[in-house]
């Protein structure tokens, strides 16, 4: 089956980047899902999706106050036009040789790169890897990103992948990895077992 | 040196304190136009017969009336064909010799709308060979030429891309049908690549008639006086009509002041045909007619909308026209404007990033074989010294 892209790379640094899709493809990703970035070099880069911004123009101002919008012109503004949504995403871990790092990647991708999103395989694959070193990468983005929501739409996500795969454990190892990690930071921690309190896990 | 406020601000006061009587002036000539517009409404045999004389004597820009009265208003039929849209619309680099490396560029940008498909976008672009930036007679290549060729592509990508759709079409440009010959290449200053291409321009708009595609051209807030014009001639008395061209009582009255009260929003005007050495340049199939057409939702605001004249002779094309251009400047909410032609011009204008990628891809092919760009000009670089902005200190 081929395999869908997200979008393509706007812009990078080592620690995230910025991916442009059009409007028609934003049924695929969501927030707090697992991506992945294949390189040149057979090395994939896996980040997490902690932003999606849809920007306006001076048209999409101007229509909006047009009364009747008709189909035609909505589809031909998320379709056609040039106004990309940008997905952002947080860099979480590497594959080199088959083996998952949870370390950063050691360059970042290039512009115009493709961007996949994971399947449940590849997502439990590397969430299981090591014992949730990618968390330490969420934690540092605090105050720049709402990790607790990040968090729980993560969580939520992998959990019900694991608990599929047999892995029903994950959620609660998960967890107490996170309380350890935030042990010392009584106020993010708070914030974060109310967002994974919010999560359905069924 | 910035500009001396002072000295501006007294020139305003000045312009302004006369405008006010201008102004009552232009008011007692539209009163006027009113008068005659509704004295001469029916007299349509007198007013063909009286601009057929005219156009005899003295070279004559006027509406000339066809069936409908002067005072017509109609709404957009409620029933009527749903074409597909193409709209085209084309920017152009005119070449200066003050760039760094020189060449000329159109873009033409194409937009369809069809009911209930998604719509597309195309573009075409065409770089000026040599031959075409130096013509045989000398010089570069004229703006007015490199606006001329301009219309020509994009009349050729509607006539292409109307040729792969199975219904009714509908290829709209922005600005008018008629293509008015600058003076300064007319006559005993003929230039052969004008007239190549004016001739090219003629043939493909045959063409397309010939092929039953109907165009229209969207006159955007026109500032034309056709039927002020017209009024003016049924006014002059017969032993005048000689010098009827310099009998000008109502100027300043423009056609959008005399129809602006008459049309609600969504009418148009009567359909006209445009009399004009230019226009009679055009085959009888072909030449272009006009209606006024009132696009706004409240208060009026009047697009003239030029037609060939086949077009104009089919009530049911003039009706989907009609119908469809309200339906379009409706989708740009408070700015009535055709949507596909906004989009069209979206996709075809050439950006000054693009322009100077462009220069650049053009200078690296040249290096390949040897010729080196000569670099901006002094005066260019002068302006783009200026324009760089100051720098500031920082220890």
């Amino acid at each position: 089956m081929a395999e869908i892209e997200i979008g393509r790379l706007l812009r990078a640094g080592i620690t995230g980047c910025v991916v442009g899709c059009r409007v028609s493809q934003l049924n695929v990703p969501a927030f707090g899902d697992l991506v992945r970035i294949p390189l040149t070099d057979g090395t994939q880069v896996f980040g997490l999706i902690h932003n999606i911004a849809i920007d306006d123009d001076g048209l999409v101002r101007q229509l909006v106050t047009a009364e009747g919008l008709s189909a035609e012109v909505i589809e031909d503004n998320r379709v056609n036009r040039n106004v990309p949504v940008e997905v952002s995403v947080l860099f979480v871990g590497c594959e080199q040789g088959e083996v998952v790092s949870h370390l950063l990647p050691p360059r970042p991708p290039l512009t115009l790169d493709a961007i996949y999103p994971c399947s449940p395989a590849e997502l439990c694959r590397f969430t299981a890897a090591g014992r949730f070193g990618y968390f330490r990468h969420v934690l540092r983005a605090a105050g720049e990103i709402p990790i607790g929501e990040l968090l729980a739409a993560h969580v939520e996500t992998t959990a019900r992948a694991q608990k599929i795969s047999g892995n029903e454990k994950w959620i609660n190892e998960a967890t107490k990895e996170l309380i350890t990690l935030l042990r010392d930071d009584y106020a993010t921690l708070n914030s974060v077992l109310g967002a994974l309190a919010d999560c359905r896990l069924d | 040196m910035p500009v001396d406020y002072q000295d501006i601000k007294q020139q305003i006061q000045q312009n302004a304190s006369q405008s006010g009587q201008q102004q009552k002036e232009i008011q007692d000539r539209l009163k006027k136009a009113g008068e005659l517009l509704e004295q001469y409404a029916n007299k349509l045999d007198f007013l063909q017969q009286r601009v057929e004389a005219a156009a005899r004597q003295f070279g004559l820009r006027c509406a000339c009336p066809l069936r409908e009265p002067l005072d017509f208003a109609a709404d957009p039929p409620a029933q009527h064909i749903r074409p597909v849209v193409l709209a085209a619309d084309g920017s152009q680099v005119n070449p200066s010799r003050h760039d760094e490396v020189i060449f000329g560029l159109i873009n033409v940008g194409l937009f369809r709308m069809a009911p209930g498909e998604v719509p597309g976008e195309s573009v075409a672009g065409h770089l000026f060979s040599d031959d075409e930036l130096y013509p045989a007679r000398g010089g570069m290549i004229s703006e007015d030429l490199v606006a001329l060729k301009r219309d020509l592509e994009e009349r050729n990508f509607l006539l292409q891309k109307a040729g792969l759709e199975q219904g009714p079409v509908l290829a709209l440009v922005d600005g008018p049908l008629l293509y008015r010959k600058p003076r300064d290449v007319s006559g005993a200053h003929a230039d052969d690549d004008v007239e190549k291409a004016f001739a090219e321009f003629l043939a493909v708009t045959e063409e397309m008639a010939g092929r039953g595609i109907a165009m229209a051209g969207y006159v955007d807030r026109p500032g034309a006086d056709l039927l002020v014009r017209l009024l003016e001639l049924a006014d002059t008395p017969p032993d005048e009509l000689a010098q009827a061209d310099r009998h000008r009582p109502l100027r300043r009255v423009s056609d959008v002041a005399l129809l602006s009260g008459r049309l609600k929003p969504g009418q148009r005007s009567a359909v006209f045909a445009l009399e004009s050495s230019d226009a009679r340049v055009f085959s009888e199939h072909t030449r272009p007619h006009f209606f006024y057409l009132n696009v706004g939702a409240g208060r009026p605001y009047l697009a003239r909308v030029e037609i060939p004249a086949w077009v104009a002779d089919d009530p049911d094309v003039i009706g989907a026209i009609h119908a469809v251009l309200v339906e379009q400047c409706r989708m740009m909410g408070p700015r009535a404007y055709p949507y596909a032609l906004n989009r069209a011009h979206e996709i075809a204008v050439v950006t000054f990033e693009e322009k100077r990628q462009i220069g650049m891809m053009i200078a690296h092919e040249l290096s390949k074989y040897g010729v080196a760009p000569e670099g901006p000009s002094n005066k260019q670089a002068g302006k783009n010294a200026m324009s760089g902005g100051r720098s500031q200190y920082h220890g």
